[in-house]
């Protein structure tokens, strides 16, 4: 193995260069939301805000924002949990079929996730009202779902489909029942696929908007809305407190996903 | 396998539960099962009001309204609704939702066919409720029932007309506001008053000029057809198309002649007010506009416009306009939203969202009929030096004519950006 791995060169001046650019790219932006969401008022041709406040802050923990910062972290945790506990056994399945319905079904699962959400969202509109939880986080907690599920599906699908069926085989033939090749053949397998998908799902509904107000018809106050929602009024102070709340599980939802991916290699650390 | 189809299940079913739980805990107050609310609301409209009352003490009611200014919410959620539950033991739920989503949301929630709706009072006006009362989404007649509706300056044609449309009891005046541009009173003393002065201040300083593309903007518009097509009278009394092509001529005209000299070139405009006080503050522009007279008031405190900007209204006349509430065909609750119509009516309410430091949205009340010590109070809060005077607003104000103005102005207007050429 050793052999393979090219002897270490330097790093050319304009990897250098990038990374400085890709830090810079990322930290700014982050940093003149910082100044935004303490500035009293901050105005052309002022670099930096002439006074500062901590009213935008305060409104998280007394105001709408950390109401709808709790909401959308509820939401996307029982979307990340039920949507993976319905997916495991989803993507088991298809990745026993044969062939050509092996791709049909994976078509099928991955159809939610390629269509726009709008086209998504008004029939799930139409199914939530029908079942009487539209307006309700319930509602909005399904319709996040069902994105969810295709994703974290097409993850299992693809990882049972790679590993094969020799180790559970083997299990079966020594007599492990159906629970107990989950438990410690299965599960074991894909230990940091899971992670994974529960942190993609968190995030699919973390970012969720078209569903959220399609759904939730104005109701249910998720974070994201109610950023929008601020941009929109002009409230640019309050606006840049959600965003950075916005971007911060993100960040740590994404470190998670890292994490899961070096744990089973599913991803070139 | 079938012990773990049996855990998941079982996992998912208690999460369902769970959550279903934790909604009907905050919606648990649907008095009446019956998908039409009409019946309910005629029933209660015959009721003594006490009674009234007595039917919507301990419910909840869900109001759909737009949530997009602190200012707003922080009246509704914060002096509003404490005092509903105070006096009535009522709960008031305000959610998101204005205009076309109001009415695509009951259209949906009719099509569904399923029982009562989730709101049981929306914020309203104009073309809203001209769409809502086309497709038979309002309950009523309700309004003439409130007790405060004995204040309402029924005289004003701005109060009791909503966009030429009959209120009919079917929406209950809540506010209203008036036009108005907005200068810098230190890089720009001495604003331009009338559209013929403007024209000449736009050629005089181009780049320096915009308006935006929803709802200020079109009313900016229209306030132009008024000026240039002959005054409002031209256009009262219900659409016509031959009086609208006169006025769409009049109002390409001054534009096409000033595009030019519009920001970048007139190829782009703000989407929105937030936009366009953006670029005011920013110094990009030298005149903002709002709906609302005092709005300046509200947003130099909340820092989003500088000290110095001040409000203004052109001589040509400005649009002034009223906004409602009215009760959905599927309300869960009507008597609820009756008695939170009555209290968003009451001189107390009135007079606390006229206040500049709250929300300075005009009082829908005749201010002399109105009895002590609101009548007083009213009286003082006129006298606000930031304010632009009330006989001056009530000089220039022009009130609103058929919504289908506003949908064809709205519509030529976007072709006229794109370059269909000139309608």
């Amino acid at each position: 193995m050793r052999a393979n791995i090219p002897p270490r060169r330097a790093r050319p001046a304009w990897t250098w260069a990038a990374l400085v650019a890709l830090t810079l790219s990322t930290l700014l932006p982050l940093a003149v939301l910082v100044l935004q969401s303490l500035a009293t008022s901050w105005r052309w041709p002022l670099l930096l805000p002439d006074d500062y406040t901590a009213a935008g802050w305060r409104t998280v923990a007394s105001g709408a924002l950390g109401r709808s910062a709790l909401t959308s972290a509820l939401l996307a945790m029982a979307t990340a949990l039920a949507s993976v506990l319905a997916a495991l056994p989803i993507g088991r399945s298809l990745a026993t079929l044969r062939a050509p319905w092996r791709h049909v079904a994976a078509a099928l699962v991955f159809l939610p996730v390629a269509a726009p959400p709008i086209a998504l969202g008004a029939g799930l509109q139409v199914a939530t009202l029908q079942l009487g939880v539209a307006g309700s986080a319930v509602g909005v907690w399904l319709a996040h779902c069902v994105p969810a599920i295709g994703y974290a599906a097409l993850l299992f699908m693809g990882v049972f489909g790679a590993r094969g069926r020799d180790d559970e085989e083997a299990a079966r033939s020594l007599g492990a029942s159906g629970l107990q090749v989950w438990w410690h053949v299965l599960l074991p397998s894909v230990r940091g696929v899971i992670v994974e998908a529960l942190a993609i799902c968190f995030l699919i509904s973390w970012a969720q908007v078209a569903l959220t107000l399609l759904i939730g018809g104005g109701a249910v106050r998720a974070l994201p809305i109610e950023v929008l929602a601020l941009v929109r009024a002009g409230q640019d102070r309050d606006a840049a407190v959600g965003a950075l709340l916005l971007v911060v599980p993100a960040m740590l939802a994404l470190s998670a996903l890292r994490f899961g991916a070096r744990r089973t290699d599913a991803l070139p650390a | 396998m079938a012990v773990l189809k049996r855990t998941i299940a079982a996992v998912a079913v208690s999460l369902v539960a769970a959550s279903l739980l934790a909604a009907c805990g905050r919606d648990a107050s649907h008095p009446s099962p019956g998908s039409d609310a009409n019946a309910e609301v005629a029933e209660l409209a015959a009721l003594p009001w006490d009674s009234l009352v007595a039917r919507a003490r301990g419910t909840t009611v869900t109001w759909r309204k737009w949530r997009g200014d602190p200012a707003i919410n922080a009246f509704v959620d914060g002096w509003v609704a404490p005092r509903l539950r105070e006096r009535y033991d009522i709960t008031l739920e305000a959610v998101e939702g204005q205009g076309a989503e109001l009415v695509n949301q009951l259209v949906l929630e009719r099509e569904a066919g399923r029982g009562r709706g989730t709101a049981s009072l929306v914020w309203i006006n104009g073309e809203t409720f001209a769409q809502l009362r086309a497709e038979s989404l309002l309950a009523g007649p309700w309004s003439g029932v409130l007790p405060s509706s004995a204040y309402v300056d029924s005289a004003s044609p701005i109060i009791s007309r909503d966009f030429e449309q009959d209120p009919a009891g079917f929406e209950s005046p809540w506010g209203t506001v008036q036009f108005a541009l907005i200068h810098d009173s230190v890089r720009m003393p001495e604003p331009p008053r009338t559209f013929d002065e403007l024209a000449a201040w736009i050629r005089a300083h181009p780049g320096r000029f915009t308006h935006d593309q929803a709802f200020s903007g079109v009313t900016f518009l229209k306030m132009l057809m008024y000026a240039k097509g002959g005054g409002v009278e031209a256009f009262a009394g219900g659409f016509g198309d031959e009086r609208y092509a006169r006025g769409r001529t009049a109002v390409f005209g001054w534009l096409d002649s000033l595009r030019g000299a519009f920001w970048r070139g007139g190829a782009t405009y703000p989407p929105d007010v937030a936009a366009m006080h953006r670029l005011f503050a920013n110094g990009e522009i030298d005149l903002s506009m709002s709906n609302n007279q005092h709005d300046v008031v509200n947003k130099i405190r909340q820092g989003v416009l500088p000290p110095t900007a001040r409000a203004f209204v052109l001589r040509d006349g400005t649009i002034a306009n009223t906004h409602y509430v009215g009760i959905p065909f599927n309300a869960p609750n009507p008597a609820g939203a009756m008695v939170v119509a009555d209290l968003l009516l009451s001189p107390e309410a009135q007079l606390e969202k006229l206040k500049p430091e709250v929300w300075a949205d005009g009082t829908v009340l005749d201010v002399t009929r109105v009895p002590e010590p609101w009548r007083a109070q009213f009286a003082a809060l006129a006298d606000d030096p930031r304010a632009i005077p009330r006989d001056t607003l009530a000089r220039y104000a022009r009130p609103e004519v058929s919504p289908r103005y506003h949908e064809r102005l709205q519509a030529d207007w976007r072709a006229w950006v794109r370059g269909d050429g000139a309608p």
